[in-house]
């Protein structure tokens, strides 16, 4: 390890701590090494190392989400910097700034039963912010927006929350001509798969005996899902609803392309198991 | 959460990458180098003793990862009786053992903490980094305890307290790897 942190230090121009580090993840698939600085109490950057070919692609596209997205000054809306690069034991690893803040995560056990609206709103209006920033010159041909940054993975898991700043982490499924509103619906229909997964790990996990091929967990959403966040009347629909309407009022996106971006996310979620054609019509029709 | 992103194929399932999680040793072997690996629980006087005449046996040079299962609640015991007898704090068994390695002429030339256990080595950090523990506590798994079981979430709060209350608290650690040389 102390060769890593003194290989780190003269790419980094860093005077690192070589007493104090923190792994996380796989040897043998991805790991984050958060490093110190002297006299930091805090790690100051990360570094994430792939230990195979897919998990180096993995990380040379989020490194590359990373860079794309530093071009942009949003207001209030920050992600951790990109630090430099270094090749380790034949893979090419990353360093990015760590950012410290209030991770959105730790909301989900407030929003059991109704989702609180007003995170809903904020990320309609921190997305809102992000459109303004990031879209294109010109509109598509006969449309009421344009392209703009897309993050791909935004879900309450990848973000946080720095005073009155939005902190977007994982940069991996970015890219700088994406849609607009996907970013949104994206969030509402994993806030959904989060919920399912409150209450499932239990002090297996701390005895180091937790099964993965009994993971109780759902990752992927399902149809049901669909059905709650999008069509069927109730809390969680109308606050994704209000949440739409506010992000499109606000970007100058018409009703019709509303319902058209609406129409084209359903269908790229056709994967879902259970969604068969037909169900995008139901979701516009509650919209 | 993955599968995301328009169009992407994931490269590998969930099912195929757990796999690759059921590795333990791969963090451990990554920070402390690959050598043989002799799993101790502390508490247990008889392993312990067998671990040491063992480690006594072998030649100059020799590598050892010993993985010590630490108790809780023992640790925190034995703390307490020397605050009440002498006032200072001790790190109780791994402690002694450290210094019964020590006398069998073994060198400790690293020394870390895992998380959640060594069976599933997720999280390493070197024992004596009391900010990667905080850190590791505050920032990456309190954050993340919506998936476990009401009984879970108050465990990892009373942890959270404990490491209020003992900023320095290596008596919490389940399980620490040491590499060891012979002298």
């Amino acid at each position: 390890m102390k060769t890593f942190i003194d290989h780190a230090q003269s790419i980094l121009g860093m005077d690192l701590d070589t007493s104090r580090y923190l792994v996380v993840g796989n040897a043998r698939w991805k790991r984050s090494v958060f490093l110190y600085e002297q006299g930091r109490a805090e790690p100051t950057v990360v570094a994430k190392m792939p230990a195979n070919e897919v998990a180096q692609q993995q990380c040379d596209r989020e490194y590359s989400g990373l860079k794309s997205f530093a071009k942009y000054s949003i207001q209030d809306v920050i992600a951790p910097r990109p630090k430099g690069e270094m090749v380790f034991g034949g893979f090419k690893c990353y360093f990015q700034q760590v950012i410290i803040s209030d991770q959105w995560l730790g909301r989900l056990l407030r929003s059991r039963r109704r989702p609180r609206r007003k995170d809903f709103l904020a990320a309609a209006a921190y997305l809102t912010r992000v459109y303004e920033s990031t879209r294109f010159p010109n509109v598509d041909d006969g449309r009421s927006f344009a392209r703009c940054f897309q993050h791909g993975d935004f879900w309450m898991g990848n973000l946080g929350q720095k005073g009155s700043s939005l902190v977007i982490y994982d940069f991996e499924y970015s890219r700088h001509d994406g849609l607009p509103l996907f970013d949104l619906l994206q969030f509402a229909l994993y806030f959904r798969v989060a919920l399912k997964n409150i209450g499932k790990v239990g002090t297996e996990i701390a005895r180091g005996s937790y099964d993965r091929k009994e993971e109780k967990r759902e990752f992927n959403p399902s149809v049901e899902d669909v059905a709650v966040m999008f069509v069927e009347p109730g809390p969680f629909r109308e606050t994704v609803a209000a949440s739409i309407q506010s992000y499109c009022a606000r970007c100058g996106i018409n009703r019709e392309d509303s319902a058209m971006l609406l129409r084209e996310y359903i269908e790229q979620n056709r994967g879902i198991s259970g969604l068969a054609p037909g169900w995008e019509n139901k979701v516009l029709q509650a919209h | 959460m993955r599968q995301k992103g328009p169009s992407d194929q994931r490269p590998m399932s969930d099912t195929e990458a757990a796999d690759i999680h059921l590795d333990p040793l791969s963090n451990v072997f990554f920070l402390l180098g690959e050598h043989r690996v002799e799993r101790l629980r502390l508490i247990h006087a008889q392993e312990r003793e067998r671990l040491l005449r063992g480690l006594a046996a072998c030649s100059p040079g020799e590598a050892r990862i010993v993985v010590c299962r630490l108790g809780i609640a023992r640790e925190l015991v034995s703390r307490a009786v020397f605050w009440a007898r002498l006032g200072v704090g001790l790190d109780g068994s791994l402690h002694r053992f450290r210094k019964a390695v020590n006398e069998i002429e073994w060198s400790e030339v690293g020394s870390i903490a895992v998380f959640p256990s060594f069976d599933s080595a997720r999280f390493c950090f070197p024992t004596a980094d009391h900010c990667s523990h905080h850190f590791l506590i505050r920032q990456i798994l309190f954050p993340r305890r919506y998936s476990l079981t009401l009984s879970t979430r108050l465990l990892l709060g009373i942890y959270m307290l404990l490491l209020r209350l003992f900023p320095s608290a290596s008596f919490l650690y389940r399980d620490v790897c040491l590499r060891i040389e012979k002298r």
